[in-house]
């Protein structure tokens, strides 16, 4: 469980993230939605630990977050970043397994070995076939699907993503979203997402969050938080909102205004 | 390790006195605790040769070389950039600034025969505090801004290496000489000097070697997998400059070794620090062996500047591995 206390960030004199107050619960996928600047990457760095707040507190368990060390934040916490890693000479299982760095010792070693775990994180995303070659030899969707196995292999139980399926084709997207849910839902992870597509949001997060300068402007399922009223106080867009025919969630569609102009 | 060896024994031999291969090691291994001595056999010249000239060059050689690449890893795995080198920093330009002012002036003999390393060395550590001061901002550096101050505090001191040049008459050939990096004419003592610095910085940069593969991702990525990277970025900056200012300080400013040397075992192994460090010791003793002995014959009995001949053999080197590396591949290397 993650909470914030009157969390705020300042950047000069300006307020990127302004007394947020927010409780994450469990076993769920949050989504947090909001133009750009609204604050999202920075709430997202701020409760990883690697940004200080200005002021209030991000709590873990009821433990402020920055009296944590690294290492241990980094076995409860695990963070996958946008664009993903970057072109390396390191091969896939190299990079995978450097997700085991908070378990080993000054040596290197773990008490048990985890090549097994490291294997079924490679097949998991697919990657057993490109599991030898370099990171420089992938595509950008390969090594962001390299940057998710490494992030099974850590073992978290609270698993961070910063708009995990910008750069990808629709085919990438949902399946790095498919993936995440359902390892989601197997171990029960706490999953806090921002997210830059709603559709995918609504179709995957249990629960929404919607920043705009700064501050919570609604919370709730996407059914409650995506309506035109929302949509356009963040996006300053007219939406029409559509139902999902498979899923029944709210679907977003933009409404065109050439006629107008016209 | 083999080929250190190997590079060891080549270097002991060659020499312009005459010796044979032979005599060579015969006298190295009477002069070996066991055994009663080489005096009975050789003349006391003949050993000295061995003993006091050669065998102290050679090793005193392999130490820089190892000091300077185990230093230039580092630093290309702190900063990540790929032109960071042990002089990156402005550790040499320190250095250099207390060496030339103290020939300027006449002092060498102040603090006795170590009047210059120690001045060299401590101007050298100086410097990289400040550049350290001036990256460092609310408890966090930045790699950018401490290249950038390097850089600038770099020709900030070279400029006054330049009007310390222009204004000695006397001495300027021995300004020149000390910065352009020589191992000839040192004795035991230096050996001893950099042993212990090589001993504690080996391990603790090959403990490091982890935590460098993760900075490779991106600082931020690797304080997600637990390290914490400002306090890591510090300790093998601090180690590196050491290494680098204690090698500065009894050899000169022997450029090319610390860059080359990295990039050449890159090219070879890949990218994992876990290999690249220890490989790195190796590496750089062997190469400043050879640049040496190439140094010591090429126009003997005149010597070649070494910081010259690291360049010269260098340089090429690296560029035939870069091109067959980019033919195998087909594609863009990155370093």
């Amino acid at each position: 469980m993650i909470q914030l206390q009157q969390l705020t960030f300042q950047y000069g004199a300006r307020s990127i993230v302004d007394r947020l107050d927010y409780t994450f619960a469990g076993n769920a996928i949050y989504g947090i939605i909001g133009p750009n600047g609204a604050g999202k990457s920075t709430l997202l760095q701020l409760i990883a630990g690697v940004r200080k707040p200005s002021s209030g507190q991000v709590l873990l368990e009821q433990r402020p977050i920055g009296e944590l060390p690294r290492r241990q934040l980094a076995q409860r916490i695990a963070v996958l970043q946008q664009g993903g890693l970057p072109t390396l000479g390191f091969t896939v299982k190299e990079v995978v397994a450097m997700g085991r760095f908070p378990y080993q010792n000054w040596l290197g070693s773990e008490r048990a070995d985890a090549t097994a775990l490291i294997d079924e994180a490679i097949e998991a995303t697919g990657l057993t076939h490109l599991a030898n070659r370099t990171l420089e030899q992938l595509s950008g969707g390969e090594r962001q699907r390299a940057a998710l196995a490494k992030v099974f292999v850590q073992q978290p139980d609270i698993l961070l993503l910063d708009e995990p399926t910008t750069y990808l084709d629709i085919g990438y997207q949902q399946m790095i979203m498919e993936l995440v849910k359902q390892w989601q839902r197997k171990q029960q992870l706490l999953v806090i997402a921002v997210m830059h597509d709603l559709n995918i949001a609504a179709l995957y997060c249990d629960q929404l969050l919607a920043l705009r300068g700064g501050s919570i402007i609604a919370a709730g399922t996407a059914e409650q938080v995506l309506i035109p009223e929302h949509i356009a106080s963040l996006y300053e867009v007219e939406a029409l909102m559509v139902n999902h025919p498979q899923q029944n969630v709210p679907q977003l569609l933009l409404r065109l205004d050439l006629d107008k102009e016209n | 390790m083999l080929l250190l060896l190997l590079t060891i024994v080549t270097a002991l031999s060659l020499g312009s006195s005459g010796l044979s291969f032979g005599d060579v090691w015969h006298i190295l291994w009477l002069s070996l605790p066991f055994n009663e001595g080489a005096a009975s056999q050789y003349s006391t010249g003949q050993v000295a040769i061995v003993l006091q000239i050669r065998l102290s060059r050679v090793l005193l050689g392999a130490l820089v070389g190892a000091c300077l690449a185990l230093a230039g890893v580092g630093f290309q795995g702190v900063l990540r950039n790929p032109l960071a080198d042990p002089y990156t920093l402005g550790v040499a330009s320190g250095s250099s600034v207390g060496a030339a002012f103290i020939i300027l002036m006449g002092y060498q003999l102040l603090l006795g025969l170590w009047t210059i390393p120690i001045v060299a060395f401590a101007t050298g550590i100086i410097t990289l505090l400040g550049v350290i001061g001036l990256a460092h901002y609310k408890g966090s550096m930045q790699i950018q801004t401490l290249v950038l101050a390097g850089v600038i505090i770099q020709s900030f001191l070279g400029s006054f290496v330049s009007l310390m040049v222009s204004m000695s008459e006397g001495v300027v050939n021995e300004i020149l000489f000390w910065i352009m990096g020589s191992i000839a004419m040192k004795s035991w003592e230096h050996v001893y000097l950099l042993v212990p610095f090589v001993l504690v910085a080996l391990p603790i940069l090959i403990f490091y070697g982890r935590v460098l593969n993760l900075l490779a991702l991106g600082e931020r990525e690797a304080a997600y997998l637990g390290v914490e990277v400002e306090r890591s970025k510090l300790i093998v900056l601090i180690v590196c400059t050491l290494l680098t200012a204690a090698a500065v300080s009894v050899s000169g400013v022997i450029g090319f070794v610390g860059l080359v040397v990295p990039h050449l075992l890159r090219l070879i192994v890949g990218p994992d620090y876990r290999l690249l460090v220890p490989l790195s010791a190796f590496g750089g003793a062997i190469y400043m062996i050879a640049a040496d002995t190439v140094a010591r014959l090429a126009l003997s009995p005149k010597e070649l500047p070494l910081g010259v001949v690291t360049a010269l053999i260098g340089a090429p080197i690296f560029t035939y591995l870069l091109v067959k590396r980019n033919r195998q591949e087909g594609g863009v290397g990155s370093l």
